[in-house]
């Protein structure tokens, strides 16, 4: 057992002995790891911060043709000129659209041309769809026509998936070629304002 | 089949149907916007708005991105675009880009509001297209008619320049000019400049009432005028045939937006000079001049009876 004086002389001895033995620069390079860990911890537990983050408002559309093959094109395929109309389901196998959006969305449809683009054109009256809140068989046309009024938002992490069901007829005495068009599915915010003071 | 070829297939096949799940699911064309739309606030003269959309390819195929600028009309069963009003205040940069999967790219836009707005033209929005690069496939070996549609999904993203704060219907006449003296037939012109210093437009109705001694008479106004517009608005009244002596010509301008409860009053008078009365005086004042001259006809006419 050490008495004070003995202890005191004890202590020197030792830290004399670190000093001898060069373990300084590991002494100092301790105290500062201690000093710079300090600081820090004690910031955090003396403070809190708040986080703050704004969602804008954002509209999504996509739209895809039998699981997305032939990159989303519409392949209706080869059709016999037999004036009578084919069906296309839609859903996975044929045509879907897809909402991401955060809010309400109207969802409007057109084509580019009157008339798919071939041999012997064909009016766009015989290229029709349903789906969404389009219940019944309506034709393309050059002007937007609303297919999905008010769609609401996707569920959160889950963007929701719409069947689009397409009706086409082939006229008597169309030739054989490869027929095209482009149609555009819009997408536009449901509470899109007008002016406030007309 | 041993457990070892099992073994050996089922890592095989379960590749196989994962590889396939995210075919299936992952080649849709699609685009989003974010912000969703625009509302510029307009207190008058001319201002300047810029604005960022950010757009991003949600689909799993390079597009080529096109943005417009329109003017939009929309309601429940139309969606208009034209490219007159807001359609030439709009500039966006860029307006053509290529996005591939995931990208996004930020669209920077300028609304160059003019000093005085027509607030039908005021509604717009950057139309945004994503079309595929890969072109349709033109070749068929078929004899049949080969049907293939490009599909490309359309973002609309709304830019409304409207007027905060309150409604306020105010017109200040600046001046105004009515005919002193009217001969009959003679039109004369009412003319009412106005000034609007309120917010919004101004639908103007109201009528002169044109009081005389014997004769009322009430004239049509209408017109309108924009928010800090100046407008002259005119009018004409001809006296008929019997009008004559002092008018009292009242005019009442009634104004609002859409009800018009606002009113503006003008009293001025008028003399209608009647051309009978006109005629009546050469007339007298002829005769009395050859009665005093004692001026005699050079013409004589002698009435006989017939025997």
């Amino acid at each position: 057992m050490y008495l004070l004086p003995d202890l005191v002389s004890h202590l020197n001895e030792q830290v004399n002995k670190m000093l001898n033995k060069k373990n300084i620069v590991g002494i100092v390079t301790v105290l500062f790891i201690v000093l710079f860990s300090v600081v820090p911890t004690f910031a955090a537990q003396s403070s809190t911060q708040p986080v703050t983050v704004t969602v804008q408002q954002t509209i999504a559309i996509s739209a895809s043709w039998a699981g997305g093959a032939n990159n989303s094109a519409i392949n209706l395929g080869t059709l016999s000129a037999d004036n009578m109309q084919n069906t296309f389901t839609g859903g996975a196998t044929g045509e879907q659209l897809t909402t991401a959006s955060n809010d309400a969305i109207d969802i409007w449809t057109k084509v580019a041309s009157a008339s798919f683009a071939g041999a012997d054109p064909i009016a766009i009256s015989n290229f029709m769809y349903s789906g969404l809140s389009q219940s019944t068989a309506k034709a393309f046309t050059t002007n937007y026509a609303i297919i999905g009024n008010n769609t609401p938002k996707a569920p959160q992490g889950n963007p929701t998936t719409y069947p689009v069901n397409l009706y086409l007829t082939i006229p008597y005495g169309t030739g054989a070629g490869t027929y095209t068009n482009t149609v555009y599915f819009s997408a536009v915010a449901h509470n899109a304002a007008a002016p406030t003071t007309p | 089949m041993d457990s070892k070829k099992i073994s050996k297939i089922i890592p095989i096949i379960t590749v196989f149907l994962i590889s396939l799940s995210f075919i299936g699911s992952a080649s849709a064309s699609g685009l989003l916007a974010s912000p969703g739309g625009f509302n510029v606030k307009f207190t008058g003269g001319p201002t300047t708005y810029s604005g960022t959309v950010t757009v991003e390819n949600i689909g799993d195929n390079t597009l080529n991105v096109v943005v417009n600028k329109k003017r939009m009309q929309k309601d429940n069963v139309n969606l208009i675009f034209s490219d007159i009003g807001i359609a030439q205040w709009i500039t966006a940069n860029p307006s053509n880009f290529t996005l591939a999967p995931k990208e996004k790219k930020a669209v920077k836009f300028t609304v160059n509001v003019p000093a005085n707005v027509n607030y039908f033209d005021a509604a717009g929005a950057l139309i945004i297209d994503g079309y595929s690069q890969q072109s349709l496939n033109s070749s068929s070996n078929s004899n049949s008619p080969n049907l293939q549609i490009q599909q490309v999904p359309e973002l609309v993203v709304p830019i409304i320049v409207g007027l905060p704060g309150p409604i306020i219907e105010s017109l200040q006449m600046i001046q105004h000019s009515a005919p002193t003296v009217l001969l009959s037939f003679m039109p004369g012109d009412f003319a009412y400049q106005l000034n609007n210093n309120g917010t919004v437009y101004a639908n103007i109705t109201g009528n002169i009432e044109v009081d005389g001694l014997l004769s009322k008479h009430s004239v049509p106004i209408q017109g309108g005028v924009f928010p800090g517009d100046n407008f002259t608005l005119t009018s004409q009244w001809t006296p008929d045939f019997l009008d004559f002596g002092i008018y009292d010509a009242k005019t009442t301008i009634n104004y609002g937006r859409y009800h018009q409860t606002q009113t503006l009053q003008t009293d001025d008078k008028i003399f209608v000079i009647p051309v009978w009365l006109i005629l009546i005086i050469i007339l007298a004042v002829a005769i009395w001049f050859l009665r005093k001259k004692d001026i005699q006809s050079p013409i004589k006419i002698k009435i006989e009876r017939k025997k």
